[in-house]
């Protein structure tokens, strides 16, 4: 019977995991019929559900939901979880609590393809009515794969660095700091020679925001984020044993440097696929998982998913808040997350963090 | 002989760290491995896990090979308790045990893994602390929850990397006394240690290694001054207590 205690407070602490699931799960649900509602064209939840329930084929309301919330709201959601997701596995892979798609160069690889694109290329152009200049990104898919493939770069320079010099946690970040500074440099000296409209198309693509994606854009994001998931979770347990050390992993039968390398490769390739569509989306990657392991602790097989689900909840509401908030201006909701992200994450170091 | 280590060298760089090793290990033997800070104890573990890679010699466990194991069987034949570990995030006390299971489990533990860690937990008294953070517990308690883990790995062979250092009095007995334990239900285990009198009242053999080379090996005659004073450079008293020989460092030499 003194066997049942333990197992009992184990499952207890699952069953707590599980239920911040739920929660959260509930909350994403709640906001994704709000975010439908709410914007410059009103619509009732029953407007709604008759929509969704492809009752009403031809109205406006119609047009607006399927064409340009659904997306909108779905690539906010997919992004999140996408981003988080890659982001608590680099901080487990490299056992460290600064690692995300920002802090490895990835996001500031992707912004020096855009700029390259944008710049050289020719793929963004200006047009000025009486009323208003507006940019046109007039070839958005050659920004897109100029992005992934900036962002490849940087990917494959850490990771041919971790070849050589041994795939350490060390190696691995302190090549993505160096980098991102490379490609920081590289889109302002591209700005420094480019013209008002080419650098005001590089600076407005930065702004990350999940409005851009449409429902082909945000098929291939899904394409890439779903077995992701799936592969992170199937792996978690390397990732748990990863944490306590390289050696104790390997003294564990876990391969430590295919697994770090593996995971490095798949978390960057799912954050660059993401800012290729939409730009640059600052801090979710980062502060996610920290807000998860505060919940529910470190154990990854439940903190992979959660940091998933959650971050595909901050995203959808800081979206939403973003189209809401100063109305009709739409705001691009990476500045949002930038400004709600620094200070959370400056709560977090100060207040919230028991485990670094 | 569970262990049996042929002539291994083992060099960091091009510094060499272990010259020429013999060593062998019987079932449920516990064999003590001393010697100055240096003197390549750690390494010698860490070659025995394939954790690093010798340059040359061979070790074979139950007469096979460790090149032939692949990573699973390596970790479910040893299990190796590193001397500290640090972890940045939190894990609980269950969670580190449960790691022990990973070279059994595919991607999620059953229930009678779970079933495994819950009585280890219990036999090692930890029911109290199970599912609070390695962080917030002694460093006595973390030493268990190191060996506690090992435990779980149900190997032939324990690893311990000084697995007293930091501990007090009645941990540094209670880790013991469990080493030995495990010792007489067949798990023999390789003990690196610091303290020469734990060494002499626990180990069933010893060796004594001076500068990656084995000065002296077998029982416990090992720690009689002519060997220690010149591997230490101190000068020792011995005396017997009972039926422990009690070993008193004087000053250095």
């Amino acid at each position: 019977m003194e066997n049942r205690t333990v197992l009992e407070q184990y499952h207890k602490n699952i069953y707590l995991k599980l239920v911040f699931g739920a929660v959260v799960a509930a909350l994403l649900t709640a906001a994704i019929l709000y975010a439908i509602a709410v914007g410059s064209y009103r619509l009732t939840v029953a407007e709604v559900v008759n929509i969704l329930l492809m009752r009403d084929l031809d109205s406006t309301a119609h047009h607006v939901i399927w064409n340009i919330r659904l997306p909108r709201i779905l690539t906010a959601i997919i992004s999140g979880a996408g981003l988080s997701i890659a982001g608590a596995a680099m901080q487990s892979i490299l056992r460290n609590p600064l690692g995300s798609p920002f802090t490895l160069g990835i996001s500031s690889a992707a912004a020096f393809g855009a700029a390259v694109a944008l710049g050289f290329l020719g793929a963004g152009t200006m047009t000025s009515s009486a009323a208003e200049a507006s940019i046109i990104i007039n070839n958005p898919y050659l920004v897109t794969i100029c992005a992934f493939a900036s962002s490849l770069v940087a990917t494959a320079v850490i990771l041919i660095l971790a070849q050589l010099k041994g795939a350490t946690p060390e190696t691995m970040i302190l090549t993505g700091v160096a980098l991102g500074s490379l490609f920081t440099a590289g889109t302002t000296f591209i700005q420094y020679f480019s013209d008002q409209v080419r650098i005001a198309a590089i600076v407005f693509w930065t702004f990350g925001d999940v409005g851009k994606a449409g429902w082909n854009d945000l098929a291939v994001i899904s394409a890439v984020t779903f077995p992701a998931v799936v592969y992170f979770i199937i792996n978690s347990w390397n990732y748990n044993t990863l944490k306590a050390g390289d050696e104790t992993a390997k003294s564990l039968g876990v391969n430590v440097e295919r697994t770090r390398v593996i995971g490095m490769l798949l978390s960057s390739l799912l954050t660059a696929v993401i800012v290729s569509f939409i730009g640059i989306i600052g801090f979710v990657g980062l502060v996610i998982p920290h807000i998860v392991r505060r919940f529910i602790g470190g154990n990854e097989t439940y903190l992979l998913p959660l940091s998933a689900i959650t971050g595909g909840l901050l995203l959808l509401g800081a979206d939403t808040l973003a189209r809401t908030v100063i109305a009709p201006v739409v705001l691009p909701v990476g500045i949002l997350t930038s400004f709600m992200g620094a200070p959370l994450f400056i709560y977090l170091v100060v207040k919230g963090r028991g485990y670094w | 002989m569970i262990i049996k280590i042929n002539d291994l060298s083992f060099s960091y760089n091009s510094h060499p760290v272990l010259q020429d090793i013999q060593l062998e290990v019987g079932k449920g033997e516990v064999l003590g491995v001393i010697g100055p800070n240096g003197s390549g104890k750690s390494t010698l573990l860490k070659c025995i896990d394939r954790i690093l890679k010798p340059k040359s010699g061979s070790i074979l466990l139950d007469g096979k090979e460790i090149n032939r194991f692949s990573m699973r069987e390596m970790a479910r034949f040893i299990g190796y308790v590193p001397q500290r570990e640090e972890s940045r995030f939190p894990v609980t006390v269950f969670d580190a045990i449960l790691m022990g299971r990973k070279p059994f489990l595919n991607w999620k533990p059953s229930s009678s893994d779970l079933e495994k860690v819950s009585q280890i937990v219990e036999s090692l008294k930890l029911e109290s602390i199970a599912m609070r953070e390695i962080g917030s517990i002694s460093g006595g308690e973390r030493q268990k929850v190191l060996i506690a883990r090992a435990i779980a790995q149900e190997p032939q062979v324990l690893l311990l990397d000084e697995p007293t250092s930091y501990l007090d009095l009645r941990h540094q007995l209670e880790v013991m006394d469990l080493v030995k334990h495990l010792a007489g239900e067949g798990t023999s285990s390789v003990v690196a240690i610091h303290d020469l009198n734990l060494a002499s009242r626990y180990c069933s053999s010893l060796v004594l290694l001076q500068e990656g080379k084995v000065f002296a090996a077998g029982g416990k005659e090992v720690l009689a001054p002519e060997n220690i004073e010149p591997v230490y450079r101190v000068k020792i008293q011995t005396c017997c207590e009972g039926k422990h020989t009690l070993i008193i460092p004087d000053k250095p030499l």
